[in-house]
């Protein structure tokens, strides 16, 4: 997937790590990934599904984790939401959605300057970021109905 | 004598500095010794055998407190330095500073803040006096802090200098603790008008090659029209220094007369200004040999003191890189029900 995102994406990425660590905490809104000025990308170990989450979803959160391919199960007694991941559907979330978006993060930063500063606002960060995973994403989609 | 201070230089070579330092001690009621390692003990003005000497496991075993005075990482500044009653003060050579050995064996540093960036450390023996004067003698603060240190800075007369090299070593310690310009009454020509050997000596005294001091000769028994003028002095006469205040700015006149020719009584001080009050310095011995440099040096010092320094710059803190995160939003919470007590043990 690395490959097809091309050279002049990660040019300048300095490592993609899989950390343990901040997924873990019981009850705490589970993290993805993240992006370190400059050049290290973090994708958080996730727990086994399926997850049990205190409370309900935002509507767009929920909308964004079927999309991926879970599924949600409000459970209304208990006050949580059941969050389901069949076939392979996490690994896949990890690597099109979260792994993409952070790459987003780094092509923005690095090209604009290389320095460990906030070059743009966190908001304009996050919907460059959330951009160019959608169309890195509707590109992989393409080319791999093309090789079928 | 008091047994209980040591004076030590550690490889002191110039045998006037050595003498001038025993006088200094003797000013505090301190002993002084030396390491020498220079041939001191050689000189004409310790033949036959005239030089204490010491080694450094003495110092070690007679005190238990070694406080260095040198311009050493992490010296902390002799104002407001309170050394207790039993220590040893040790300096070190002219140029080169205190040795590796006693550098380790001290258990305190200190210094005496610098206000020049050209003349960075003052004559051994006026150094000496200062160090002995902050930590023997009365308790004082530290260096105030101020915006405008220069504001507050008196302008200072040396009057009647009788000697070329103690009004150099003078002229040194005004520019090393930041006077900018010094009025000099010459009277007595040991600094204008000359001889060449006499202007020679005098001028490596006051380190003239990088001692951008303006120095203002003033005719003998001139009037000036200063709101206010100290006198300082080693005689126990008005206020003591630390307890007046010395940083009145230019419009105050600071006089520090040389008093090894006893022309002090009958000085006519009201010359100089309007408002005439003589300051002392608080030494513990009554008779002791007097040096011009060490009496005026003590005293700029404690000027120095209350005018101050600026504050220091903060470094800036660096900036830490962005994060950006990525996780689920914050989890709504479910909307609660409410139960009425009664209720509560079926429920």
């Amino acid at each position: 997937m690395l490959r097809s995102v091309g050279p002049l994406a990660l040019y300048g990425v300095r490592a993609i790590e899989l950390v343990r660590g901040r997924a873990a905490r019981a009850g705490a809104a589970p993290a993805f990934g993240s992006y370190r000025v400059p050049g290290r990308i973090v994708l958080y170990e996730q727990p086994l599904p399926p997850w049990r989450l205190p409370g309900s979803l935002p509507p767009a959160a929920a909308r964004r984790l079927e999309d991926a391919g879970a599924i949600l199960t409000p459970l209304r007694d208990a006050g949580a939401t059941l969050v389901d991941w069949p076939d392979g559907s996490l690994r896949r979330f990890m690597l099109e959605e979260v792994l993409l978006h952070e790459v987003g993060h780094h092509v923005l930063q690095h090209h604009t300057g290389k320095r460990p500063v906030r070059i743009a606002r966190t908001r304009d960060h996050e919907a460059f970021a959330a951009g160019f995973a959608e169309k890195e994403r509707a590109a992989l989609l393409q080319r791999s109905r093309a090789d079928r | 004598m008091n047994s209980s201070v040591t004076l030590v230089g550690d490889a002191i070579e110039n045998p006037a500095n050595a003498l001038t330092m025993i006088h200094a001690a003797a000013m505090f009621g301190a002993a002084c010794r030396f390491r020498d390692t220079k041939g001191l003990a050689d000189s004409v003005l310790f033949a036959g055998g005239g030089l204490p000497a010491i080694a450094g496991s003495e110092v070690r075993a007679l005190h238990s407190r070694i406080i260095a005075c040198d311009n050493l990482p992490g010296a902390g500044d002799v104002y407001g330095f309170h050394a207790g009653p039993d220590f040893a003060l040790v300096v070190g050579n002219e140029r080169r500073g205190l040795s590796h050995e006693f550098a380790t064996l001290a258990t305190h540093r200190v210094q005496v803040p610098m206000q020049s960036r050209r003349i960075d450390c003052l004559n051994v023996a006026a150094a000496s006096a200062v160090a002995l004067y902050y930590l023997c003698g009365p308790r004082s603060g530290p260096m105030a802090t101020r915006k405008d240190p220069a504001s507050c800075r008196p302008d200072l007369l040396l009057s009647e200098p009788a000697d070329h090299f103690e009004l150099g070593s003078t002229i040194r310690s005004a520019a090393g603790l930041g006077w900018q310009r010094v009025f000099v009454e010459d009277r007595h020509k040991v600094w204008f008008g000359c001889g060449r050997a006499v202007r020679s000596e005098g001028r490596a005294a006051a380190r003239r090659g990088k001692n951008e001091m303006l120095l203002i000769p003033c005719p003998a028994q001139a009037s000036y029209a200063y709101p206010r003028v100290t006198v300082v002095t080693h005689r126990r006469i008005g206020a003591p220094v630390d307890r007046m205040n010395l940083a009145g700015g230019p419009s105050h006149l600071v006089v520090i007369p040389d008093e090894s020719r006893g022309e002090f009584a009958c000085e006519n001080w009201a010359r100089l200004g309007r408002k005439i009050e003589f300051a002392h310095l608080r030494l513990p011995a009554v008779e002791f040999p007097y040096h011009y440099r060490l009496v005026a040096t003590v005293a700029l010092a404690e000027i120095s003191r209350q005018v101050g320094r600026r504050p220091a710059m903060k470094a800036p803190r660096a900036l830490r890189p962005p994060i950006y995160d990525r996780a689920l939003e914050q989890l709504a919470a479910v909307a609660g029900e409410i139960v009425p007590f009664e209720d509560l043990i079926d429920y």
